[in-house]
């Protein structure tokens, strides 16, 4: 049987557009920002969900994708709520024929142990979308970068290298929280900056 | 009593006992008519025990909708049995799900377990949604005016 995957196309959208998201204003305003986001993705949005335990919940379909946000959660809760939902979208798979992903308060609602070290990674992907520091995150999950292939000619070496340490870094990002937490600081996303720059320059051919 | 067709009451007499064995198939043992008909009560539909009883005993006067017989599977955690398929071939309703489909739903309820009732429920509404093939219905905020 085919997989069929949902939530594809929003998440390509979701790529092009999350790096232009503000991270300036109060909590009410961030959510606004994200919902309205979610919205133009064509996800229905609902903050006033009934939920006692969970915060919130993507559920989607082949008849669509809905994000529902429990109704109790107050403004800074509901903004960590969505920006928990669109790293959701970003990182995650949704499975047809329905699949619906659930988000927990922070420590509790502990997930299966097989799913504990993505719901940590969703975190820290949520943390940096809140913050609007993306560069605190791995490429990979949220914008296209070159490919790491075996053929290394002296034009393609540099594009190739940078491929492979987006490789790595997505590879460990989802699975190390040692690597989640050194990724995520300041100078080393700064350094992690510079080498992309530098190997972006030298596999761009000269004019 | 809504008025209905001759045609359409014949129809609905000559299936109802059928009707109410699969419901109780898909009830099973492990599940009290009370507990069934608060469920469905949970989720929107104005069902009472008694309702329950006597469709299971084919003595149900009004047809069962499209939306009843989902309610109700999703509710005995029986999407994917044989009698809900057999139910909606009884009735002539169609699903937009293959059997495969209607498995995963089931798999996807069982996890759902662990979570609180009322959480339970709020995602069992927002399923009924996707199962008889509605998109999701807008936030009342979010409205088009």
């Amino acid at each position: 049987m085919i997989e069929v995957r949902l939530c594809d196309d929003a998440r390509r959208a979701l790529r092009d557009r999350v790096r232009a998201l503000p991270a300036d204003g109060d909590a009410r305003i961030r959510t606004q920002r994200m919902r309205a986001l979610l919205q133009e993705l064509g996800v229905s949005c609902d903050d006033k969900a009934e939920f006692e335990e969970l915060d919130a919940v993507l559920l989607a379909s082949a008849n669509g994708t809905e994000a529902l946000v429990a109704a109790r959660l107050d403004d800074e809760q509901r903004a960590i709520a969505y920006a928990r939902l669109l790293a959701r979208m970003l990182a995650d798979e949704f499975h047809a024929p329905l699949d619906a992903k659930m988000e927990y308060t922070e420590g509790l609602g502990a997930p299966p142990k097989s799913d504990r070290e993505r719901e940590r990674m969703v975190i820290a992907l949520a943390h940096a979308i809140l913050d609007g520091d993306l560069d605190a995150a791995p490429r990979p999950l949220y914008e296209d970068v070159p490919m790491f292939t075996l053929a290394f000619t002296p034009r393609s070496a540099a594009r190739s290298t940078l491929g492979g340490f987006h490789l790595w870094s997505d590879f460990w990002y989802r699975r190390s929280n040692m690597y989640r937490r050194w990724r995520s600081r300041r100078d080393v996303s700064s350094a992690i900056r510079q080498v992309c720059t530098i190997l972006t320059r030298v596999s761009v051919p000269a004019a | 009593m809504p008025e209905r067709d001759e045609l359409q009451v014949a129809r609905w007499d000559a299936i109802r006992a059928r009707i109410g064995e699969r419901l109780r198939g898909m009830r099973g043992r492990s599940r009290s008519q009370a507990q069934l008909a608060w469920e469905m009560d949970e989720l929107g539909f104005h069902i009472s025990q008694s309702m329950v009883s006597r469709y299971e005993q084919g003595q149900g006067e009004v047809p069962l909708t499209l939306e009843r017989m989902v309610g109700w599977a999703l509710c005995c955690d029986a999407l994917g049995s044989e009698h809900l398929r057999e139910l909606l071939e009884l009735g002539g309703y169609a699903l937009p799900w293959t059997r495969g489909d209607m498995r995963q739903f089931d798999d996807l309820l069982h996890r759902y377990r662990a979570l609180s009732r009322p959480d339970q429920m709020a995602l069992r509404r927002r399923m009924l949604w996707h199962l008889v093939g509605l998109h999701p219905e807008p936030a009342p905020s979010e409205a088009p005016r």
